[in-house]
Formats: C-alpha cells, structure tokens, sequence
C-alpha cells in the first residue's frame, strides 16, 4: 500500500511538473519537427522523473526512522516533544 | 571545539583569506549599487562591468577558500590522521593569493579591449559571465584545484575504507577539477561556446559545489550535535544521488536561448522542476539532526550559519529556481533583475554562508576559544541573512518591472527609460545592500578577532513559547507555506503569457501575484529561520554529559 501511495504521489508531482513543462500557452510554437522524437523525449522524460519522486519520497521516509532510532539509542525519546 | 590534529590549524589562513576577499567583495557590490542609482559614478575610470565582473569572480573564489578551508578542518578527522603533504597547502595558499590578485588586476583590460590573444586563445581575459579570467587564470587555477584534490585524496584512507562522507566529498573535490576543464577552451561560435560555459558553471554549482555543501555539511552536523554517522552517511548519499538525477539533465534550462535545439525547453523545463527536491531532502535532513537528540548548541554562530545556508537553498536556489526555471516563464525571467535575485540568494545564501558557518566551527577550536562571546557572530549573521533577504526582494520586484517594460512595452535599456521605472527598487537594493555591508562587517570583525575579548556566559532561554521545541508537523507547515508562495510566483511570471498582459499590456496579475508571492515567501523564509533558532535558544551551552565526537571515518 505504502509502495502504491509513493507511486501516486510520485505520478501526480511529475504531472505537475510536465504540465508546467509542455509549450501550451505558447501554441507549441517551439515544438519540433518529429512527433516521434517528441513521443520519445515526453515517455523518457517521464519514467525518470516519476523514479527520482519515488526515490525521493523512500528515502525521506528512511531519514526519518534513522531519526527517531538515533532518538531511541540516546535515551533522549522518552523525554516530552523528542519525537520529531 | 577543539582540534584533534595539528594541520587542522591550516585551515584557518584559507578562512582569514576568505573573509578578506568577502570584504572585498562586498565592496565592488556596494559600489555597483551605486553605479545603479547614479551610472556616471566612476564611468571611464572604473566601468560596471569591469567592477561587476570583478564581483562575481570575488564571490566564486571567497567561496572557494571557504570550501578549501573547511575541507582542511574535517579532512584530518575523516582521515584519522594529520594532512598529507603540508608544504603543498602552503604552497596553494601563496597561489590562490597571487590567482586573486591576477584576476582583479586584470579585469580592467576589458576597458581598453585587450583579450591578450595568443594561439587563438585569450590569455589575459576570457570574457564570459562567470568565467571572466583569461587561460593563465584558467591554467593557474586548474593547477590550483588539482593540488588540491591531491592533498584530500593523498590524506583520505584507501577506498576501501570510505563511507558515503569520504565518497561526498572525495567525488566532490575530484569533480571540482573536472569540470573546470570545460571553461579552458575557446570556441568561436557562440552558441557551443555557451553549451561549455554552462557546462562548468552549472554543474560547479549543481553537479560540484552542492556535492560539497552537503558533505561539509553533514559533517558539521555529526561534530555539532554528535549526529550519527550512518544517518548523516545514509542522508549524504541520498542528498548527492537526487542532486545528479535532477541537476545533470536540469542544465538545460541554461540552453533555451542559446540558439539550441527546441527539445531542450521541454527537457529542461521538466528535469529543473525536480531541482528542489534534493534541496527539500536536505531541509529535512538538518531539521531532523537538530532536533532529534536534543544536545546543547555550542555555537550558535556556526549552526546559524549552517541554517542559513540551507534554508536559503532551498528558497534561493531551489524555489527561486524552479519559479524561472521552465521555458513559460523563463522567456520573461532571462536577463532580467529577477536572475540577480536567485543568484544572490543561491550564491551567498548556499555556499558563503557555508564557509562562514564552517569558520565560525573551525576558527573557536584552532584559536582554544571554545567559549568565545558568541554575540556578535549571531548579531552579524541577522543582518546579513535580512541583508541578503531584502537584497533578493529588490531584486525580485525591479526584475518584474524591468520584464514588463523591456519585453511587453518594448522599451530599451539604452534610450533611459527602464532605469526610471525601477527606480524606487534601485534606492531599496543599496540600503539593503548596507544593512548587508553591516553584518558582513561584524561577521569579519569578530572572526578576524575572535578569541581575544574575555568570554561572557550565555544566558539560557526557557524553553516556552515561541523558543518551544519545533515539531516536525510545525517544520512541515512553514515548508508547505514556502512552497506555497514559491508556486505564487511561478504564476505570477506565468501570467505574463496571458494576452491580457502579452498583448493588451495589463501588467496587474503579474504584479499582484508577484508582490504576495514574494513578500511571502521572504517573510515565511525570515519567520522560519527566528523560529527555528529560537527554538534552539534554549539548549545554547546548557550543561549536559560530554559525549564524544562520533568517529567521522567509521565504515557504516
């Protein structure tokens, strides 16, 4: 499930990104010539971005738990408001 | 605060060399500022683009002493062993002065149009923004950066022995020659001239210097606060790996107008949007280490700066980044007051303030001051952190009005009638400017000092209120509030695509956006930071069990 919800949050922020990205406004006035190269570049575009959200969100995620053990391995957890 | 090997003690010239080029610096800023309200100030005699280019180049070699300088204070300790081959950090020493010294001298040459061609090369002066210094600065420098890496590898254990902090920093230092190898040739066509510029100045900057901050500044962290070293190893891996997979590709948002095939507008524009992220990792990354174990702050300068450093990184090179960063907004950004701010903030606030962070750790423990009167280094770090802050807002709204009237209205730069529509911009950026000056003043007095005047005990703060211990949901509302007003501007310089504005020349949505987007965002960034310091206050110097520093070189 936690695999999923990364998946999807990873999805939508690299469809932000790609919307903010694509010439629209500008009537694709600088497109290029090739519709193939531009099919290329979007679908590469976008499997290497949605891997750098995924990884960036699993990796934030294993800071954090280093943090609340680097916590409990000094004692200092039990004390009020010592959990990030 | 104390050093554990005698070299450590080299570091400290590299740091004093360092404040004596940001007083300088700060200077030529200065007086740039005054060139702005009044262009015939020194015309003929001293050019603004012979001194702004001296101001840039100023920036990028303070910013390396700092570098070298921090490098040589925590090498020993990475390495468990004192500095290999203390001759030749001397020797790099005596050489970046007279590399200094080169380059400012011969910055005046671009008045009179001497390149000092030779083999096709200009030997005296390049030319190029950022890259102003002719091949002998080039070669000099080189050379420089080469004995460099050679002390830092030579002194690092074998590679089988590294942990992701050795890697960080021995892969940062390696690069540093590297890629300064792309600004040593000339090229005569402009725009594969310009691919090799961005090649060296955007990847120091993304591929290099970042590669550095974070190291060094994980190091910090682990001799501060007694961090572990597998998470700060884990978070420096990770911070490097999301750098290189966003920033390498990121470059291209450099090659929009360049005269560079159309695809990079896409790819550019897509790949810089993931710039932040790595940047937001890193925000976590000292919020969670400052916070997780409740150790005493010892010094507070040091960890301010080092604060400052990363909070501004993410707004000044991150948000302020990513808002200009795609080719719709990007086509009204370019060239325009809005750049100068981001590369203030990112310049200064990411790497200089670094260096005066890791002065602020290294110079205590070499000079025995451990319990040196920390007063003004915190006095001297809020002026410049508001400094730098006002600076940047300048900056930002003289850059949308210069956007406005250079590429909706069509006016030109040279027929005198921009310079009055920023005018009120122009008077903020140099009282701004001086505030700036201020602290840079007291920052360089009191390191240049530090040790001397009799210590004088801190006073603990109660921990109520607002000096509270900051939670992690709270640090998430002020970064989701940074983000927010981040998005405010990338609107606000999207707007000016819309035919109401591009074409009926209704500039009311672009300013509105950007006059809340950006006071926002600076107001929340400056919040942030007191809040988070204050949070700080009441753990500076409280008594608490010794715990011994961590082993840096440990294999994890």
């Amino acid at each position: 499930m936690r695999r999923l919800t990364d998946l999807v949050i990873s999805l939508l922020a690299t469809l932000a990104a790609f919307l903010l990205s694509l010439p629209f406004w500008r009537d694709f006035g600088y497109f290029a010539e090739s519709r193939s190269y531009w099919l290329a570049y979007f679908f590469l575009g976008f499997i290497l971005a949605v891997y750098v959200f995924y990884t960036f969100i699993g990796s934030l995620r294993i800071v954090f738990r280093h943090a609340r053990e680097d916590a409990l391995a000094t004692g200092e957890a039990e004390q009020p408001g010592a959990r990030p | 605060m104390k050093i554990t090997y005698p070299s450590q003690r080299l570091s400290l010239r590299f740091f004093m060399l360092m404040l004596l080029l940001f007083g300088l610096q700060v200077a030529y800023g200065l007086l740039l500022a005054a060139q702005q309200a009044d262009p015939t100030l020194l015309a003929g005699t001293l050019n603004f683009n012979v001194i702004r280019a001296s101001h840039l180049t100023l920036g990028i070699l303070w910013i390396v002493c700092g570098f070298v300088g921090a490098t040589l204070f925590v090498a020993p300790l990475l390495a468990r062993r004192d500095i290999a081959a203390p001759a030749l950090v001397k020797l790099l020493f005596y050489a970046l002065i007279a590399i200094v010294i080169w380059n400012v001298s011969t910055q005046v040459l671009s008045m009179r149009g001497e390149a000092g061609w030779w083999l096709d090369q200009p030997w005296l002066i390049n030319g190029l923004e950022y890259l102003e210094g002719g091949r002998i600065f080039g070669f000099a420098l080189l050379v420089g950066f080469i004995l460099l890496a050679f002390i830092v590898l030579r002194t690092f254990p074998p590679v089988k022995q590294w942990n992701e902090v050795h890697w960080g920093l021995g892969l940062g230092i390696s690069a540093l020659v590297l890629v300064w190898i792309f600004g040593l040739f000339y090229v005569s066509r402009l725009d594969l001239q310009e691919y090799f510029r961005w090649y060296v100045v955007h990847y120091w900057v993304e591929g290099v210097w970042e590669v550095i901050h974070i190291s060094l500044i994980g190091i910090l962290i682990v001799l501060m606060f007694k961090a572990s070293v597998r998470s700060v190893g884990f978070a420096v891996f990770w911070g490097i790996t999301l750098v290189w997979l966003s920033g390498l590709i990121g470059n291209a948002h450099h090659y929009f107008w360049i005269g560079t095939p159309e695809f990079w507008q896409f790819w550019g524009s897509f790949f810089s949007a993931m710039e932040p992220v790595p940047l937001v990792f890193c925000f976590w990354h000292i919020y969670l280490d400052a916070h997780a174990n409740k150790r005493p702050l010892e010094n507070a300068p040091a960890f301010y700066f080092i604060l400052g450093s990363t909070v501004l990184e993410l707004v000044g090179a991150g948000i302020l980044g990513f808002v200009m960063t795609f080719a719709l907004t990007n086509a009204w950004s370019h060239g325009t007051w809005i750049t100068a701010g981001h590369g203030h903030l990112a310049l200064f606030g990411t790497f200089g303030m670094l260096g005066i962070g890791a002065a602020y750790w290294a110079v205590p423990a070499v000079r025995k001051a451990p319990d040196f009167d920390q007063r003004l280094g915190k006095l001297g770090f809020w002026f410049l952190f508001t400094g730098i802050l006002g600076m940047a807002l300048s900056f930002a709204f003289g850059g949308m009005v210069q956007a406005y009237v250079i590429r909706i209205l069509g006016l030109e730069w040279v027929g005198g009638d921009v310079a009055p529509a920023m005018g009120v911009f122009k008077l903020t950026l140099p009282l701004f400017g001086f505030l700036f000056a201020a602290g840079a003043a007291i920052v360089i007095y009191d390191l240049a000092t530090l040790g001397k005047p009799a210590p004088v005990p801190s006073e603990i703060l109660p921990a109520t209120g607002w000096r509270r211990p900051l939670s992690g949901f709270e640090a998430g509302i002020w970064l989701a509030f940074i983000c927010l007003f981040g998005m405010v501007i990338t609107f606000s310089l999207l707007a000016f695509n819309l035919p109401r504005v591009r074409v009926e020349g209704d500039p009311t949505l672009p300013y509105l956006l950007g006059g809340v987007g950006y006071l926002g965002l600076f107001g929340v960034t400056l919040g942030f930071v007191l809040r988070f310091t204050a949070s700080l206050g009441a753990r500076l110097r409280t008594p608490a069990p010794a715990a011994p520093t961590p082993d840096l070189s440990v294999a994890t």
